[in-house]
């Protein structure tokens, strides 16, 4: 390891790298739809096995703790994404077409894991977790083509069920493998039980939090969205003690807070002021969210192992599959709707997988489920969809990229 | 009871009395349900027309039943905003009442009876801290609350039975294995309780929205009660709180207006709802009815140990109502309900669950499990009476108001 008498500064100048990548990756987005995060996880395998900056020891050492934190943060930020409204409204049209590509999606990537001869276990998990879009990595693609509202809001609906969909699914077969008992009826029960602590928990904390969230804002206490975050890891940490599943509580938490106006509104609780996240605290989420997902993306590239070629072929092959199911599914979903085929082939394109399947798959290797060379799988996907779907968006530029503000 | 036609005359003077009761209760402020337990008391333990052990097979699941429709038809008789308002109240409420109440008639059990700890936990937990939704459910709407009150009250008796059935099961657990774990029962509550909402929450959200779809269709009154039946069995057999997700079904389906708002779609079942209500408080009103007359045949009183029973039963029932006093005190602090708060101490009328406890130490094969019987038909009597007081005058007071 080089610079070891001068540990500080060697950290000191990887944390400014990771953040200006992430700030570049960004900026580049603009112009070349390839998004951030393929700069970041490129950079982070760069620097830790090929030059070996890092040993890739220590890395696997921090594994459940840097999991945990990143799929807490990731699952509050979802949930503050999610307009219950929105979602609820348009929710045939966007949930018929999250469902069926991700429905087909995972069908499609456990076939090849299976008919390759990997175990079932190995290809559900394969299958579910890049069964979703991402939802950070779709904006920066379809910014260039995208630019009808209807097929903007369609793919932050679709990704928006289908990443935290997929999230819930691999933490149910993660629990189904640790409780270690197949008989249905424990199983359900067990399950059901982890999920509705979460969900109850997750609740009740945001219903109590957003009057006073509402009453910090309006007296503009200094830092007050600071405490929206503590409260995100407490109620984690008791929902995870009491045998809740804390990523969901934190989804949850997210999402009511993120909806307060509309609920209390529902409830007809009359309040004089607005119970609406302010736009500072939804700009600190996602400035912690940009802080934790660049470090996690480099961290992610880290734990890759650059010699594992029948890995990264096994990841090219989902990827050009998951096209294919995508292109089928899409017209498939869209059947009859008043998308031109134009859009649809266009929403058909928007394939790529980001952050959901990054955070996720990183989850087996920490419970020790699966193995490191797992990732250099998903890995290879994430790279291979973003770049199919940046090549295939270029043709569609239909409007010049917008300008910086 | 063997006699199909005696049957249907005991049912029938049943329905009279009750149909009577009820016409009492709204001119003299005395609960009905005084007027029922009396007469099951003559048909049974003094007539003996009745058997109480041909009834003991049945009580179970009469009860469940009676239970499960009174709480459905108080869930739709509730403000989802007032319910919201008021649960974190509620829960105070509970936790003060029920734990510390166990708590204490366990130490009496153990200092003043010389039981051991574990016989006294399991008694504590049988007799601390239930009010009965079969008693609280119709005499809060009776009594004309207003609303908060009356959601305090339902709530209140959904939830306390929780609480007392996961104590009772985990000194259960103490008395077979030598160990209790206070993790394990928290868990058990939180996770009981998570279960029953959200089941309760998801179900009726669906039936709300299908019931949009069937509302003109006959016999949609019976399809939603066999989707009642279906959210409560599902409930259970995922290990939830069964009645509280019947709670909450009706709760959802009384304030289907929160759908609509988030739908931003009306869904037009105003008038399939009150056809609902008014079916389901006939229903409620004849299951009451039994239930209440059960309860009346079932007791047990002893001549040879009733002044062991009266002395025992009395001094638990006033280490209840001090605990009650208390608790209400502090979960009704600074609340608008405040003003009723001598009432809600006195309305604590036991019923299903200590009675369906006491019968389950037996099973289980705990020494004294007789005794708590006959402990648990005294605490039974005197509360009940303590409420028919209670609610009398509080039904004086709010018709003075």
């Amino acid at each position: 390891m080089i610079l070891q008498n001068t540990t500080l500064d060697f950290f000191l100048l990887g944390a400014s790298a990771i953040l200006l990548i992430g700030f570049l990756g960004r900026a580049i987005a603009r112009n070349t739809s390839v998004p951030h995060i393929a700069w970041l996880m490129l950079f982070g395998m760069l620097f830790i096995p090929v030059f070996n900056f890092v040993p890739q020891s220590s890395l696997l050492s921090i594994i459940s703790f840097v999991s945990s934190i990143v799929i807490l943060i990731f699952m509050f930020n979802a949930g503050l994404n999610i307009n219950l409204h929105r979602l609820l409204q348009e929710a045939s049209r966007a949930s018929i077409v999250g469902i069926v590509n991700f429905v087909v999606a995972a069908v499609a990537a456990f076939f090849v894991m299976f008919l390759l001869g990997y175990g079932m276990i190995l290809s559900s998990l394969t299958g579910i977790i890049v069964g979703s879009i991402g939802s950070t990595v779709i904006p920066y693609v379809w910014q260039n083509a995208l630019r009808r509202n209807k097929n903007k809001d369609l793919l932050v609906l679709e990704s928006a069920i289908s990443e935290p969909l997929s999230i819930i699914l691999v933490l149910v077969i993660i629990s189904t493998i640790l409780i270690n008992n197949y008989q249905v009826s424990f199983l359900a029960t067990t399950l059901v039980s982890e999920f509705s602590i979460a969900i109850v928990l997750g609740a009740v904390f945001a219903f109590a939090w957003i009057p006073a969230m509402s009453y910090f804002q309006r007296y503009k206490y200094e830092y007050s969205y600071a405490a929206s975050l503590s409260l995100v890891f407490i109620i984690y940490t008791i929902v995870q003690d009491l045998g809740g599943s804390g990523p969901i509580a934190a989804l949850m938490f997210g999402l009511v807070i993120a909806n307060g106006e509309d609920i209390y509104r529902g409830l007809n609780y009359h309040h004089s002021h607005s119970f609406t996240l302010s736009k500072e605290s939804k700009s600190f989420h996602d400035l912690i969210t940009f802080f934790t997902t660049s470090f996690f993306f480099v961290y992610f590239g880290g734990l890759i192992t650059p010699s594992d070629y029948y890995g990264f072929l096994l990841g090219i092959i989902i990827g050009l599959v998951l096209l294919l199911a995508r292109i089928a599914s899409t017209h498939l979903a869209l059947f009859k709707s008043e998308f031109s085929g134009s859009d649809k082939s266009l929403i058909s394109y928007m394939v790529s997988r980001g952050t959901g399947a990054a955070v996720v798959a990183v989850l087996p290797i920490s419970y020790g489920i699966l193995n490191l060379q797992f990732l250099d799988v998903i890995f290879m996907t994430i790279l291979t969809t973003i770049v199919m779907n940046s090549l295939l968006v270029a043709n569609y530029k239909i409007v010049p990229p917008i300008p910086a503000s | 009871m063997q006699d199909p036609i005696f049957a249907f005359s005991i049912a029938a003077v049943i329905i009279f009395i009750a149909f009577i009761a009820d016409q009492f209760f709204k001119k003299s402020g005395i609960p009905s349900f005084i007027l029922l337990i009396f007469a099951g008391i003559v048909l049974g333990p003094i007539t003996n027309l009745i058997s109480r052990n041909v009834l003991l097979p049945l009580l179970g699941t009469v009860a469940e039943l009676t239970l499960m429709m009174v709480l459905f038809y108080g869930g739709m008789d509730i403000n989802l905003h007032k319910l919201l308002a008021n649960s974190g109240r509620v829960f105070i409420q509970v936790v003060l009442y029920v734990i510390p109440s166990t708590m204490l008639i366990a130490a009496f059990a153990n200092y003043v009876l010389g039981w051991g700890w574990p016989q006294a936990l399991i008694f504590g937990s049988i007799v601390g801290g239930e009010t009965t939704a079969a008693v609280m459910v119709p005499l809060s709407r009776g009594l004309k609350f207003k609303e908060a009150t009356r959601v305090f009250l339902v709530l209140e008796s959904a939830m306390n039975s929780v609480f007392s059935v996961i104590l009772f099961l985990t000194f259960i657990g103490f008395y077979q294995t030598g160990t209790a774990s206070s993790y394990t029962a928290i868990s058990s509550i939180v996770s009981n309780f998570s279960i029953g909402i959200v089941i309760g929450l998801t179900l009726s959200l669906i039936w709300v929205s299908v019931l949009a779809y069937v509302k003109q269709y006959k016999y949609t009154y019976v399809l939603t009660l066999g989707f009642l039946l279906a959210t409560y069995v599902i409930a259970d057999v995922f290990g939830g709180s069964a009645l509280l997700s019947v709670l909450v079904f009706g709760v959802l389906l009384a304030n289907h207006k929160f759908v609509e708002t988030f739908l931003r779609r009306k869904l037009h079942i105003d008038t399939l709802k009150r056809r609902l209500f008014e079916f389901q408080g006939e229903l409620s009103f004849l299951l009451e009815a039994f239930i209440f007359v059960f309860l009346g045949l079932i007791v047990s009183i002893s001549l040879n140990n009733i002044f062991f029973g009266l002395l025992i039963g009395g001094m638990i029932t006033l280490i209840l109502l001090i605990v009650r006093g208390l608790a209400v005190s502090v979960s009704t602090f600074k609340s608008t309900i405040s003003k009723d708060k001598k009432t809600l101490m006195l309305l604590c009328a036991q019923g299903l669950t200590p009675a369906t406890l006491a019968v389950l130490a037996i099973g289980y094969g705990i020494p004294l499990a007789n005794t708590f019987i006959g402990l648990v038909t005294y605490v039974i009597i005197f509360t009940n009476t303590i409420t028919a007081v209670g609610s009398f005058f509080a039904a004086k007071h709010l018709s003075a108001a």
